[in-house]
């Protein structure tokens, strides 16, 4: 049924390397040249206070973070997602600094919490196409 | 019917009954039931000068008119519209006053004149869209 | 210098359209009858309006020549058309930018007008918040580059709101129930206003026990979306003196906005705002500069309220109670009729309706009716100082204007 299909990551100009690091199951973000400011989400300007490097490379990270903030879903956001719910939609303070949206899986909802410590985990969704989410840290 | 295979308007809850009037072969506009002012493309509030009801009833046009401008498209948009060229885009002034786009039909394009009487017709494009043309009117007027 | 824009510009005419559309009727038809509304309650034709600020339902780019078309006048706003295109902060930047034109006489008369369909146009689900899939507003009112980091972890508006308010109560302990009490008090204001949509009573406990949409966030403290459109007409001070309507006085605006991203709103090392440390502080404090005013001014405060979170966040930010304070604040009927800071006196988009783009012109239109006294039951005797504010769906951006009685 193509009206459940969870929509797919639509990729721009310039994310390549961050989604094809990620179908080689690495999470790689951009580091900045000049102050060496780790980056999310991928974009051509280092968005640290005072830094306006363009130059960059792609850097693998720890993969490790911890909740920011997050919510549990109850009401999903189209029918697409009512198998999965409740899930959980959280904010990843990775150790390199940059917080990004990620899916909490592979444990209860109700034992997610601001603070807990969290590693990454691949999910493949199709040929190529593979997203970061995260469970709690082993 | 033949396949269609050019595009086909898209109605809005504006323009439901024109599209309606077409299918029946009717050309509707609507008339504003405070000033009388006839309007043209539907809309919802009347277009006179100082007159902003929202008022209104659907009234068959004469679908009579003169052509007010016009054009040869000679070198069609895309390949779609190839088989058609040469054709006429004209404006068309009806009677009751306001302006519509149409195509000219039954005539060459390049005999198609600004002045020129025409009458509409209409033309099933498909089970569920007609679409009104205009053509030159043959026999002299009252 | 900028003190002097104080009292520079003034409302003079308001004009709505119901808060439903039964009838599936277009934006464009909402849209006139909003501007019809206003134009004949300040006694102007088409050609006085020379200048229009739209948010176009249809998100046309073509909307300024479409919206003349059908008024058949080209003199309608011949002196300046723009979208003000910017979510939250389309109330604040309209009338700071209807202000400008009128002050500087590049306009007589500037006509704001914001709405849509947004109920009618959504696709129905059987699951649906009310009906509603919220992913078609969702999906249709981001940039593409949302859809690539954050919408395939299945996000939707009130998830957004969800995860401020769990920052919210974790740092400073807010509750559930503080929360609903913004909630109740919009519904008792709503059953008042027979525009309103929502107009049952509800409790506290009510709030509690319906359907959880995204933690900690109910249905309940969601605003309930719904069609139609809203107009209001700026003019000078000078012409203001000669309106049919008695003018209410443009006293302040202000406006930011921070990031596009949860991710980067949740940055907070490097600077003094996170998820719940608002920008907003900064737009109410360029219109208090303005005013020469400060929160202990204002009579009535017409707040946005997308969800309850988004109105808890500006009471701090603009500074109505110290940070992390206001979920004691809006206890004890604080925020009802008869309280110290009555807030949504129409019932707000919690119980009068959501109509989407230029969701805040509806607000702004209560704050000109209090401040006119023309609000009947629902009247904040003596209000001289009004508040009205616009916020974007991630309470990223905040807008605010303070209105002022003749």
């Amino acid at each position: 049924m193509a009206d459940l299909a969870k929509p797919l990551p639509q990729f721009t100009p310039g994310s390549e390397p961050y989604w094809d690091a990620l179908s080689n199951h690495e999470l790689r973000l951009q580091r900045c040249h000049a102050c060496g400011t780790f980056r999310f989400y991928p974009s051509p300007m280092c968005h640290a206070p005072d830094c306006m490097g363009l130059d960059y490379d792609w850097a693998e990270v720890s993969g490790r973070g911890e909740v920011y903030t997050y919510t549990v879903v109850h009401r999903p956001v189209s029918e697409a997602w009512v198998d999965d719910t409740p899930y959980v939609i959280a904010m990843i303070r990775l150790d390199e600094g940059p917080v990004m949206m990620s899916n909490v899986v592979d444990c209860e909802p109700a034992d997610v919490r601001i603070g807990l410590p969290v590693e990454v985990v691949f999910r493949d969704l199709a040929e190529g196409v593979t997203l970061p989410c995260f469970r709690p840290a082993s | 019917m033949a396949e269609y295979n050019k595009p086909v308007p898209g109605v809005t809850p504006d323009s439901k009954e024109y599209w309606e009037g077409c299918r029946r072969h009717e050309l509707l506009i609507q008339r504003c039931t405070e000033c009388g002012h006839h309007r043209f493309y539907p809309g919802p509030i009347c277009q006179a000068f100082d007159c902003l009801s929202m008022d209104f009833e659907w009234v068959r046009s004469s679908g009579k008119g003169t052509v007010y401008t016009l054009t040869v498209v000679v070198r069609a948009p895309n390949e779609m519209w190839a088989d058609l060229a040469p054709y006429a885009l004209v404006l068309i002034e009806l009677d009751e006053g306001p302006v519509m786009f149409s195509r000219a039909v039954d005539i060459p394009a390049f005999d198609v004149k600004i002045g020129m009487r025409m009458e509409v017709v209409f033309e099933d494009l498909t089970d569920e869209v007609t679409l009104p043309f205009f053509r030159p009117i043959a026999a002299p007027e009252a | 210098m900028i003190e002097t824009l104080s009292r520079e510009a003034a409302i003079i005419g308001i004009g709505s359209t119901e808060m439903r559309n039964p009838d599936g009727r277009s934006g464009m038809s909402l849209y006139m009858e909003a501007i019809k509304n206003a134009m004949e309650e300040a006694e102007l034709t088409k050609s006085d309006i020379d200048g229009f600020l739209v948010y176009p339902p249809n998100g046309s780019m073509r909307f300024h020549t479409e919206l003349t078309e059908q008024l058949g006048s080209a003199n309608f706003g011949k002196s300046l058309c723009d979208f003000p295109l910017v979510g939250g902060l389309m109330v604040g930047l309209a009338v700071n930018k209807a202000r400008s034109a009128v002050f500087h006489d590049q306009c007589k008369n500037v006509i704001v007008v914001g709405g849509g369909t947004w109920r009618s146009s959504s696709h129905r689900t059987p699951i649906g918040l009310s009906g509603v899939d919220l992913s078609e507003s969702i999906y249709h009112s981001r940039e593409p580059i949302s859809m690539e980091y954050e919408f395939p972890y299945g996000l939707h508006l009130p998830a957004l709101a969800a995860m401020v308010t769990q920052r919210h109560m974790q740092e400073f302990g807010t509750t559930s129930e503080q929360l609903a009490a913004i909630a109740v008090a919009a519904r008792k204001h709503a059953a008042l206003n027979e525009r309103a949509l929502l107009r049952t009573p509800i409790s506290v406990d009510d709030v509690l026990s319906s359907r959880m949409i995204a933690e900690p966030l109910h249905l309940l403290d969601c605003s309930y979306i719904a069609d139609g459109a809203s107009a209001f007409i700026v003019t000078s001070a000078e012409r203001a003196r000669d309106a049919v309507q008695e003018p209410v006085w443009i006293l302040g605006s202000g406006q930011a906005q921070s990031f596009q991203h949860m991710g980067h709103l949740c940055r907070g090392s490097d600077s003094e705002f996170d998820l719940v440390r608002t920008v907003g502080k900064i737009a109410a404090g360029q219109a208090f500069t303005q005013a020469g005013l400060g929160p202990e001014d204002v009579d009535v405060a017409e707040l946005n309220d997308s969800f309850t979170t988004t109105v808890l966040l500006q009471l701090e930010d603009y500074g109505f109670c110290a940070k992390g304070e206001a979920g004691d604040f809006v206890a004890d009927g604080r925020l009802e009729l008869g309280g110290a800071l009555p807030l949504n006196t129409h019932g707000g988009l919690l119980s009068e309706g959501d109509n989407g783009l230029g969701n805040s012109i509806p607000a702004l239109i209560e704050a000109v009716t209090q401040l006119r006294g023309d609000a009947g039951e629902r009247q904040v005797e003596g209000a001289e100082v009004a508040m009205v504010s616009g916020v974007s769906e991630s309470l990223s951006s905040y807008s605010v204007a303070l209105l002022g009685r003749n």
